[in-house]
């Protein structure tokens, strides 16, 4: 096992504090730099949208692994992000403007939604965010005049200082710089004192509350940061799309955030990054699962929600930290060799009775 | 750093050289076509058999010694009816299989989103699985669609009905693209043959309760109904209907066009109307080449075909009949002049014909009108205006 011998103050508020993850972080972004230059041109609008999702995740993250506020809707905010960005564009604000416009727009309303539900917890906010999502969804299918209504709306061409980016590795770059910024923004928010009081109020609100912290504005605070950082994301889903209808950002896409930072590993940056490239692989896996399973069951309708829920519920039971949880496990595992205990990663924290069930 | 990336950029840039005098797709014993389609989603149902049509028709193609000497090759995606997935599967049809045609995509949106790179790549999308009005309208040299907007199936609808001499107009439709649509087609026949629509209501695609709306329709004079409406809400709300004594005529159009919709709940849809640019081909009266059809079909996929079945066969029908007016030098100005050229296609199913032009670039040259008589599909009329 490795111990890390302090020399400094600063190393206390490193974001990496292990050497061989400073080596693989560092090992990952040069390869997503020189990934256009290793795989054609359909890999990498692949690539884009995976970072997408990465972005998308990384904002519910904010709210479900750092503040332990549940979202069944955050797909919503993704399409008020695509919407709003697609229609500034639309009037002719230049991009650079546009994204942040879209993205506080977006953490705006999710701000307001965390006002009304910052007392909810529990099955209660899932419903409330699940609500808030079928509103959203209908709310642009039935307002014609600026989203186009169900017909849907085409996203303007993506050009930034006046330079087209039409070609996939342009695109890339530019959404691989947004990710990386928030990411990054994402790391040092979290050892903020906002960072931290959002994961005592996950941890428990009672005890986040006798320390004095105020809970309601930490949870609106989260809120709005997941919001603002899901619409960006929304944004630049929009170009790798073309073409917005309401549909597609509907409950499953919902869901699909929530399975992945669930199996990513909720409570962590890695874990959204994990859980991006498994929800990016999972239609590939559904669809040789369909090979295997008999006709009947492969070709009834609703199989992909059904797969979701229960790969949502297996990680729940059988690995809380997820992907990246196992991971980091593994590790020790072998670093620890012979000497692995299972007891490292039983959670220390003992709820308050009352905080139980509700 | 910033001079490494600029340097990346350098070379990644010197490398997409432009190769755009040769169409894609095409080699000296090769044409490769591409389809995006839901095959395992919520309309798996028209996807698979539509698809199956298509691979059929080809095959033919390629049995009988091909086009011009050269092989059909057909990639399939599956989208599972959802747009960043279409978004995907065509990607991956224009950059990894250089496709040189599109066709048979599935669904609106889709299709939408799938023909803004195909645009972009001068590819042409021919014939999707979508009557939308979009798919072919504005006019453009690399959009062709088979059938009739929803639009004018509406207004066509409104047409027969106004000369039946009714005035008064229900609508009810659902809350998406195609239901909007369906809107449209209704004000523009409204408008045109001083027509009114005194009662429009709108549904959830998840809705099953219309005893409400069925309330709302008897209560409001209207002298019939016309639906935007897909499979099961149409027999939900048609049932509703005649339990509540309401017996003026409901006319739908193609999207509830299936045997299931005439034969559901024991013949719950007595007396509705369909008005449609296809027609579910009888496979039992007498004609030799529609019997063979059938047979064929039930050997190589092991069941009945469906309607989509005949759709996916006749697109790929036209679009061989192009490749072969297109001639041995073939680019996607040829083919779009060969679909251009096609009039008067005979639907070997005996739905109603096809002709295209310069300016009309859909098939269908007039729509059909079906009626539901004990758990069947029976012709009222064909040749209507639209």
């Amino acid at each position: 096992m490795q111990v890390i011998f302090r020399t400094s103050y600063d190393q206390d508020i490193d974001h990496l504090v292990d050497r061989g993850e400073k080596y693989r972080i560092l090992a990952a972004i040069a390869l997503a730099l020189i990934a256009p230059l290793l795989v054609g041109s359909y890999l990498l609008s692949e690539l884009a949208i995976f970072l997408v999702y990465i972005l998308a995740g990384l904002g519910l993250m904010v709210l479900t692994g750092f503040s332990g506020q549940v979202s069944f809707g955050h797909a919503a905010f993704l399409g008020i992000g695509a919407y709003a960005h697609s229609i500034f564009l639309g009037y002719g604000i230049p991009f650079v403007v546009s994204l942040p416009m879209a993205g506080l727009l977006s953490g705006a309303i999710g701000a307001a939604l965390g006002r009304a539900v910052s007392r909810m917890h529990g099955f209660y906010l899932a419903i409330a965010t699940l609500a808030f999502a079928i509103v959203v969804e209908t709310v642009i299918g039935e307002w014609e005049q600026v989203t186009g209504g169900h017909m849907g709306m085409q996203v303007p061409a993506l050009s930034v200082f006046g330079l087209e980016l039409g070609e996939s590795w342009q695109q890339y770059y530019l959404i691989l710089a947004v990710v990386i910024f928030f990411i990054w923004g994402v790391a040092n928010l979290m050892r903020s004192p906002t960072g931290r009081a959002m994961v005592a109020v996950r941890d428990s609100e009672a005890s986040a509350r006798s320390l004095g912290l105020d809970t309601a504005r930490t949870k609106i605070l989260a809120f709005f940061i997941s919001a603002l950082i899901t619409g960006v994301a929304g944004g630049l889903l929009a170009h790798l799309l073309f073409y917005l209808a309401p549909e597609s950002f509907g409950v499953q896409d919902s869901l699909r955030l929530l399975l992945m930072i669930i199996v990513g590993g909720l409570g962590t940056i890695t874990g959204a990054v994990f859980g991006a490239v498994f929800v990016t692989v999972l239609p590939n896996i559904i669809g040789v699962l369909k090979q295997i399973l008999p006709d009947t069951v492969a070709n009834a309708p609703g199989l992909e929600q059904l797969l979701f829920g229960a790969i949502i519920a297996g990680f729940i039971i059988f690995e809380p930290e997820g992907l990246y949880g196992r991971w980091r496990k593994l590790r020790l595992f072998f670093e620890t060799y012979p000497y692995y205990k299972k007891s490292t990663f039983v959670r220390q924290k003992r709820y308050l009775k009352t905080e139980r069930f509700r | 750093m910033k001079r490494v990336i600029t340097a990346f950029l350098a070379v990644t840039l010197a490398g997409v050289a432009p190769a755009l005098a040769e169409p894609q797709g095409v080699t000296d014993d090769k044409i490769v076509v591409g389809s995006h389609s839901d095959l395992s989603g919520p309309l798996a149902i028209w996807g698979v058999p539509a698809t199956n049509g298509v691979r059929m028709r080809l095959e033919e193609a390629n049995a009988a010694g091909g086009v011009h000497d050269r092989q059909i090759e057909f990639i399939v995606e599956d989208t599972a009816y959802q747009v960043p997935l279409a978004v995907r599967a065509t990607n991956k049809l224009v950059q990894r299989d250089k496709i040189f045609a599109m066709i048979n995509g599935t669904g609106t949106a889709q299709t939408l989103a799938s023909m803004q790179i195909l645009d972009k790549a001068g590819i042409p999308n021919v014939f999707p699985l979508s009557a939308a009005k979009v798919m072919f309208d504005p006019l453009s040299p690399l959009h062709f669609s088979y059938f009739v907007s929803y639009q004018d199936q509406a207004v066509g609808a409104m047409k027969y009905f106004n000369s039946q001499g009714m005035t008064k107009v229900c609508l009810q439709s659902v809350a998406t693209e195609y239901g909007q649509e369906v809107t449209e087609g209704a004000e523009q026949g409204a408008e045109e043959l001083g027509m009114e629509i005194v009662f429009h209501g709108t549904h959830k695609t998840t809705e099953t309760e219309f005893a409400g709306v069925a309330t709302s329709i008897k209560n409001s004079d209207c002298e019939f109904l016309l639906l935007g409406t897909t499979v099961k809400d149409t027999i939900t709300l048609y049932a509703t209907l005649r339990q509540l004594g309401w017996d003026k005529p409901v006319v739908g159009n193609m999207v509830p066009y299936t045997p299931l919709a005439a034969e559901a709940s024991d013949g719950v849809t007595e007396g509705l109307y369909l008005v449609t640019p296809v027609m579910i081909a009888d496979f039992d009266d007498g004609d030799q080449w529609r019997a063979d059809f059938n047979e064929r079909y039930r050997e190589k996929f092991g069941e009945a075909p469906a309607v989509q079945a005949q759709m996916g066969y006749n697109a790929a029908d036209l679009l061989v009949m192009a490749l072969e007016a297109a001639g041995r030098d073939l680019t996607v100005e040829k083919l779009s002049a060969a679909i251009e050229d096609i009039k008067g296609y005979k639907d070997p199913f005996g739905g109603p014909d096809a002709s295209f032009s310069a300016e009309k670039h859909f098939g269908g040259d007039s729509l059909v009108l079906v009626q539901s008589e004990n758990k069947k599909w029976e012709l009222r009329e064909t040749d209507l205006p639209y």
